[in-house]
C-alpha cells in the first residue's frame, strides 16, 4: 500500500488506498456483491464480516513497493477495488480490479488501471505489467484488450475461486515499449 | 514436515537437505565457480558477490514457514546445485525453481529432484497445481519440464529479468491429478 496514493478518474471518481475506518463500506459492497464475486476470487470467502475486512486494510502495509489495497470511490460511494502488485525481482506488476454491480459499464477499472500502469512503468521503472483473468471472466477480459495488454496463454486450473473451485487463467502481458505506443 | 529441515536421500548418492548457515560459504564457492554458467538465466548471480550474500539468502529462508525455499542438492556429499519450492496458499499452489553445477548436468538429477518436490506438493502438502518458469532459451531447463510431464501453457514475454535484460518466460503447468496419472505404478 502507498499512503499517499491519491488518483482523480474523472467524473468525481477517485482511486485511493483503503483506510481503517473504510472496512463497513468494503464489507458491505463484497457481501453484496457475494455471487458475482466469488466465481472469480477466493478471498471472497474470507469476507466474512467486518473484522475481516479491517484485518485486511491493517494487513496492506506500506512497504514502498505494491500499490495494492486501493479502492474505487465516486464521490462518497466504495465502487470496487484496484491494485498493482509489484514484482521486484523481475520488474513486473500484476494488475487486479474488482467492482460493484452498480458501477459496471462507465470505464472505472479501465481508468484506475491505466492511471496504475503509467505509474507503474513511470515511476516505478517497470518492463512489464501482467493481468490473469478468468477464461469466462468476459468482463475481465475486454478490460484487459482496452488496456492493450496481450493474450500470451492459458494457466490451467491457476485461479482459486469461491467455494474452494479452480478456474483456468487466461495470461495478458505488456512489455513498456508497447505500452508507449499506446499513449 | 519442518520446511526448513528437510532432508531427502534420493538414491544413487543424491541428497536433497535444507541449507544451514554453516552452508554459506560452499554455497557461495560453488556459485562462484559457475557464473559464466549462471549468468545468463539466474539474476542472483551477479548480486552474489561475497559469503555474506549467500549468508543472508539462507537465513531468508530459514525464516520463511509458507515455502520451502533454500535447499541444496548434494551429490556425495558435496553441495551440486539448489532447488526450491515457492507456495502460493491463494492459489494453492507451487513453483518449483533449480540450477545445478555444469560438471553435474546431464544425469538427471534435477529431474528426480523436481519429481520428489511434486510427490512432496500433491501428496503431503495437498497442493492443486505445479508450475515452472523457464527462459525460452533455457533449452535444458525446458527439458526437465518435458521429462516432468509439465505442459506448455504460454509465454510471458519479457517475464524475466537476468543481467543483461529480459528474457521470454515458457509458463509450464502441471495438475494433481496429471502428476497421479504418470506416478501410477506400471
Amino acid at each position: 500500500m502507498r499512503p499517499d496514493l491519491h488518483i482523480e478518474l474523472g467524473g468525481g471518481a477517485v482511486l485511493r488506498p483503503y483506510t481503517p475506518a473504510d472496512a463497513d463500506a468494503l464489507y458491505g459492497l463484497i457481501d453484496s456483491n457475494r455471487v458475482r464475486l466469488a466465481r472469480w476470487f477466493h478471498w471472497v470467502d474470507d469476507a466474512t464480516d467486518v473484522t475481516s475486512q479491517t484485518a485486511y486494510i491493517a494487513s496492506r502495509v506500506d512497504d514502498g513497493r505494491s500499490l495494492d489495497g486501493n479502492g474505487i470511490w465516486v464521490g462518497e460511494d466504495l465502487a470496487g477495488g484496484c491494485d498493482l502488485m509489484i514484482n521486484g525481482s523481475d520488474d513486473m506488476g500484476e494488475l487486479g480490479f474488482w467492482l460493484d454491480e452498480a458501477f459496471v459499464g462507465r470505464g472505472l477499472v479501465t481508468r484506475a488501471a491505466q492511471a496504475l500502469m503509467a505509474r507503474g512503468y513511470e515511476s516505478e521503472g517497470l518492463h512489464r505489467m501482467q493481468l490473469r483473468a478468468g477464461v469466462d471472466n468476459l468482463r475481465s477480459r475486454a478490460v484487459a484488450k482496452r488496456l492493450g495488454l496481450r493474450e500470451e496463454g492459458v494457466l490451467r486450473g491457476a485461479g482459486k475461486v469461491g467455494g474452494g473451485l479452480y478456474v483456468d487463467l487466461v495470461i495478458y502481458g505488456q512489455v513498456v515499449d508497447d505500452w508507449r505506443k499506446t499513449i | 514436515m519442518n520446511r526448513n529441515q528437510i532432508y531427502w536421500d534420493l538414491g544413487d548418492r543424491v541428497v536433497i537437505r535444507s541449507y544451514t548457515l554453516d552452508d554459506a560459504q560452499a554455497l557461495f564457492d560453488l556459485i562462484d565457480a559457475n557464473r559464466d554458467h549462471l549468468r545468463p538465466w539466474m539474476i542472483w548471480e551477479h548480486t552474489t558477490k561475497s559469503v555474506d550474500d549467500t549468508r543472508t539468502f539462507i537465513q531468508s529462508c530459514l525464516d520463511e514457514s509458507v515455502s520451502i525455499e533454500g535447499n541444496g542438492i548434494w551429490v556425495d556429499g558435496e553441495l551440486a546445485g539448489g532447488i526450491g519450492l515457492d507456495i502460493d496458499t491463494l492459489s494453492n499452489s507451487g513453483e518449483i525453481g533449480y540450477w545445478l553445477a555444469k560438471p553435474h548436468e546431464g544425469r538427471g538429477i534435477i529431474t528426480r529432484a523436481c519429481e520428489r518436490f511434486f510427490d512432496v506438493a500433491f501428496d503431503e502438502l495437498g497442493l492443486h497445481r505445479m508450475e515452472l518458469q523457464a527462459a525460452s532459451g533455457n533449452l535444458r531447463s525446458r527439458a526437465v519440464a518435458g521429462r516432468l510431464g509439465m505442459f506448455e501453457e504460454g509465454v510471458a514475454r519479457d517475464g524475466i529479468r537476468v543481467a543483461d535484460g529480459y528474457l521470454d518466460s515458457i509458463e509450464y503447468g502441471i495438475l494433481e491429478d496429471e502428476w497421479r496419472a504418470r506416478r501410477v505404478p506400471t
